[in-house]
């Protein structure tokens, strides 16, 4: 990707600490939570929530922590305080296996009911989560048409014009003076954008991975996610692993 | 520096294990990160032992401030400060810790990412 020319993407910092950029000749707002904000539409999207995946660790015997479910689903809900959405999409493996919906608690199940009291919840199937919930409130679908983006959970392993996926988790790792910083990011080429893992154990692939490798029609930009901001990385600038 | 004590804490709990290189398989989700687990811990469950064995590692591991605050208190008012030419030789093992400790802080990390994106908006300008 480094032989192409360094685009130039056309970025703008919101009040909101997000990053607004083209994506397909649409205005998208990425926030520093992870989430994307397409105002048009009133439409809020999340990749990878991986819910549960700290209580499928313990029933192999790797003991973990289990609030992973409790924390990712309160920085949803306060996305979805802020934001007012009217949709709700979730890109795909939301929950970490196919049995994560009935290990859900009470209290969890009953924080996605209150999301979908308010908003259209649209659950895209991913790997992890083929069937989509059984129980719980929202359509379920392998993709979702909105302001003439395609919203899926794995991306095509081409070049593909308007398409936001997850699966990957994509992370960027800068090197400076005092060492290196990893962060949850977005990537983007202007034609199709990969969305960060948002569930709180869902850990980060390096977007110099290969698996990254022939998505874009150009070196993409990459949004890391900051502590209350997003800040824009070229290409140049991230190392790998 | 709380994050690496609670990487130590974590590893001798059995809670996670060592990743050594030659395991390292490719993709993503291999291993747990222990920084996402403290992040989750510290909201959810602050009096964790762990977390409490991390923070006593912490205030010890790095700097023995119970022995820095004696000697300190030994030498009180008998302090002369002096700027030598060349380095001291009972300096050179605190000069060699210097950048042992790889990974900058949360405010150190901001600022690299926001002078990054600084870096990006100066070439669209150039």
């Amino acid at each position: 990707m480094s032989a192409l020319p360094a685009h130039r993407y056309p970025f703008a910092a919101s009040p909101c600490g997000g990053t607004l950029v083209e994506l397909a000749g649409v205005e998208v707002l990425l926030r520093p939570s992870g989430a994307l904000w397409i105002a048009s539409e009133r439409l809020l999207a999340v990749a990878d929530l991986h819910l549960e995946k700290g209580s499928a660790y313990a029933a192999r015997g790797q003991l973990l922590p289990p609030y992973d479910t409790r924390e990712t689903l309160a920085r949803l809900a306060a996305e979805v305080g802020r934001l007012r959405p009217r949709t709700v999409a979730l890109l795909g493996d939301s929950f970490h296996d196919g049995k994560g919906e009935a290990r859900l608690a009470a209290a969890d199940a009953q924080a996605l009911r209150a999301i979908a009291a308010v908003a259209e919840v649209i659950w895209i199937v991913g790997n992890h989560d083929r069937d989509g919930p059984h129980e719980l409130p929202g359509e379920v679908t392998s993709d979702l048409m909105a302001a003439g983006l395609t919203l899926t959970h794995e991306p095509r392993s081409t070049p593909r014009l308007g398409e936001v996926a997850g699966h990957l988790h994509p992370a960027a790792k800068i090197k400076g003076r005092v060492g290196s910083v990893r962060r949850r990011c977005f990537v983007t080429d202007g034609e199709r954008l990969v969305a960060p893992a948002f569930g709180a154990y869902a850990g980060g692939l390096s977007v110099k991975d290969a698996a990254f490798r022939g998505l874009f029609v150009r070196a993409p930009l990459a949004v890391a996610l900051g502590e209350r901001q997003t800040h824009a990385i070229a290409w140049s600038q991230l190392v790998g692993e | 520096m709380m994050k690496s004590a609670f990487k130590t804490c974590a590893l001798i709990s059995g809670l996670v294990e060592r990743r050594f290189r030659r395991d390292q398989k490719t993709g993503r989700q291999i291993t747990f990160s222990t920084d996402l687990v403290y992040d989750v811990l510290r909201r959810h469950q602050p009096d964790h032992l762990l977390l409490r064995c991390a923070r006593a590692d912490a205030a010890r591991g790095l700097v023995d401030v119970q022995r820095l605050g004696e000697l300190l208190a030994r030498i009180k008012g008998r302090i002369r400060h002096a700027k030598l030419e060349h380095l001291s030789p009972f300096s050179v093992p605190m000069i060699l810790e210097i950048g042992s400790q790889p990974s900058p802080g949360r405010a150190a990390g901001e600022m690299m990412l926001i002078e990054a994106t600084e870096t990006l908006i100066a070439e669209a300008m150039a």
